[in-house]
């Protein structure tokens, strides 16, 4: 039975975190977590806990640093803050919220820095072999999407980014805790996420975060790549009626460019690749007054699908 | 430049500048004439005014100038200095 995380004393975590380093296999990304904050291993328990112990020989993709604020700010109480060998955009959180340090840190890497892939917002859910693709820019609820639908069954790639193989076409999962916010706690607890969420963190620059750490079968399927079954963009309006509207695909492709993170980067590459994945499948505007009718719609794409 | 269509609407990448532009079909058709060939914008107003013979020519011609100068500012097209 391989080694977890969870199954390390909180004093093997707390050496370890400091070195070598523990290492999150999320399936297309690896990480090397490293952190002199004790509070690192208990953040790292409740998110990370049944994740593989990975060897810490393995050459990671990125290393990631939370440490210590430095300087005058250490004189108001103790402060986490991600640390790049770059310029990066953290501010040092109290130490209490470092599981949310920790989250930007992985996040920031792969945005920043994973670029084998076309990497754009999204939250991405796999069901049957096929990916159902939700892009939005952060702050547009598609991490409260993304967890009604994993609470209804689909399984999670990642509740941020849809990391794209513009070779293969096929969608790598990003396997992490879905990161929710102030309402949509209470929301996705009564969905079925009872005793998972790790404990809320209030006063975040966000507002209250609690994390849903992935189920064993996402994370044990972490090297599955699915191919895409829509893009559905997501519209949340209390007062609207649910509906599913064919979005074109040129606005389509543009909305795409505009959530991505790296497509300027790989240039006509990321065009072929965008156009072909446009060509091939079903665009959407997912537009809902509440959370069961997404549930409902995201299986009306799937039923679309197969009548297809 | 790099294109797609789908229905009407098209998407087009500049290599030139890496940025990729949405296009309706009229502002398509303008830059896909004047891929094809350089033309002045008069003889772009009177290639519309072929294809779209109801249209008002000051208008058109007061749009193609528009759109004229906004594929230039964008990268698409070359301009010349004196039409």
């Amino acid at each position: 039975v391989p080694r977890r995380i969870a199954d390390l004393s909180h004093q093997e975590l707390v050496q370890r975190l400091k070195s070598p380093g523990i290492l999150i296999d999320s399936g297309a990304v690896t990480s090397r977590l490293l952190s002199p904050l004790p509070e690192a291993a208990d953040a790292l328990i409740g998110a990370y806990g049944s994740f593989p112990l990975v060897s810490p020989d393995r050459l990671p993709d990125f290393r990631c640093i939370v440490r210590s604020a430095r300087g005058l700010r250490r004189w108001f109480g103790r402060q986490a803050i991600p640390d790049f060998d770059r310029p990066s955009p953290f501010i040092p959180l109290p130490v209490r919220m470092v599981a949310l340090a920790i989250e930007s840190a992985l996040n920031w890497s792969v945005a920043a820095k994973l670029h084998w892939l076309l990497v754009f917002h999204a939250a991405v859910v796999e069901r049957g072999g096929q990916a159902l693709i939700l892009p939005g820019n952060t702050g547009r609820g598609k991490s409260t999407l993304c967890a009604a639908l994993v609470a209804a069954g689909w399984r999670l790639l990642s509740d941020e980014f849809c990391l794209f193989d513009m070779e293969t076409g096929r969608i790598h999962p990003n396997v992490r805790p879905i990161s929710l916010k102030n309402d949509s706690i209470e929301m996705i607890r009564a969905r079925g996420a009872m005793d998972d969420l790790t404990p809320a963190i209030t006063g975040t620059p966000k507002g209250t975060i609690a994390y849903w750490p992935p189920s064993m079968d996402a994370i044990e399927r972490r090297y599955e790549t699915p191919r895409p079954l829509a893009m559905a963009f997501p519209f949340f309006d209390p007062g609207a009626n649910a509906d599913l509207v064919t979005m074109p695909k040129a606005r389509a492709f543009m909305q795409v460019v505009a959530s991505a993170i790296n497509y300027e980067i790989h240039g006509e590459t990321a065009f072929h690749a965008m156009a072909s994945f446009i060509d091939q499948y079903p665009t959407y505007q997912m537009i809902y007054p509440d959370l069961d009718h997404a549930v409902a719609l995201a299986a009306r794409i799937e039923d679309e699908a197969e009548a297809a | 430049l790099l294109w797609r269509e789908w229905e009407g609407e098209s998407v087009v990448f500049n290599s030139g500048s890496g940025q990729t532009h949405f296009l309706n079909a009229v502002s398509a058709e303008a830059l896909r004439a004047m891929e094809e060939t350089s033309m002045t914008t008069a003889a772009l107003v009177e290639h519309f005014l072929e294809l779209m013979p109801e249209s008002e020519p000051d208008a058109l011609a007061r749009q193609m100038d528009r759109l004229v100068r906004d594929f230039a500012e964008l990268g698409l097209i070359d301009p010349c200095l004196d039409e």
